[in-house]
């Protein structure tokens, strides 16, 4: 990942164009990306388990676009609290949901209204909205108290932060001592040219 | 930088061909090695936190 954009980067442009392009998302899915979306991607490619997305909501599974798998890094207790940072139409949140269980509590955290709406439909179809709360926040400035998080999940998220080490000092704010953090996202193996980490266009893609 | 800010045991623990087939393979260029993975992070417990202080 490119850990901060150049001096001169247009951020509030890039937050636009990402939150365009994932509104794009929650409402045509089925519409042209250049990046996978859905529960047989997620399946096929990413480890889910196909029965139990197959349980979900179609509201959460049809506009995933995550990029790894974070319920495979670790365990999630039943009454933790944990935390979706982008948490989009929610089939990561629902699946937290049922592992925390009603003891435990989900919080959700997205920029997009439409992924919000969609994620708060799906929470409600599932039986799960009494776990969970969905925030309109971005990862820069999570709207979470201090130490109140026992587990942070994200899924493609942190890759289009214009700051991530504010991103990742936030996480480390909300996450109470011992806590952990199951991050799925985009790296890269060579340093991307100034010319790549100039584009907004490119970053938010 | 997870380390800088004070997480522990960082790792990769799994990596994903996420954009095989898609247009993104092309438009970032191959080159690049774009992949997705799970990375695990810890913050370290109070009583931890406090014997690196001193």
């Amino acid at each position: 990942m490119a850990k901060t954009c150049p001096v001169g980067f247009d951020v509030a442009k890039l937050r636009e164009l990402i939150r365009a392009e994932y509104d794009r998302v929650a409402r045509e899915p089925d519409g042209d990306f250049h990046f996978h979306r859905g529960a047989q991607y997620a399946a096929s490619m990413l480890g889910y388990d196909a029965q139990q997305l197959a349980t979900l909501p179609e509201e959460s599974t049809g506009s995933f676009a995550g990029v790894g798998n974070p319920h495979r890094i670790g365990p999630i207790q039943p009454g933790e609290t944990v935390l979706d940072i982008g948490c989009g139409a929610g089939m990561d949140l629902l699946l937290a949901a049922r592992r925390t269980g009603p003891t435990g509590r989900v919080i959700g955290v997205d920029l997009t209204p439409a992924m919000i709406e969609r994620a708060k439909r799906a929470a409600i179809k599932s039986g799960l909205w009494e776990t969970i709360e969905i925030r309109r926040g971005m990862a820069e400035e999570l709207p979470v108290e201090n130490e109140s998080v026992d587990v942070v999940i994200s899924n493609g998220v942190l890759n289009l932060s214009a700051d991530k080490t504010r991103s990742f000092a936030e996480i480390y704010r909300v996450l109470k001592p011992g806590s952990r953090l199951y991050l799925a996202d985009v790296v890269v193996q060579r340093e991307l040219s100034l010319a790549a980490r100039s584009d907004v266009y490119l970053w938010a893609a | 930088m997870v380390e800088n800010i004070g997480f522990v045991d960082g790792k990769i623990v799994e990596r994903f061909d996420c954009y095989e087939g898609t247009s993104a393979k092309t438009k970032l260029s191959k080159d690049l090695y774009v992949q997705g993975v799970n990375f695990f992070a810890r913050k370290p417990d109070a009583i931890h936190a406090d014997s690196i202080a001193g």
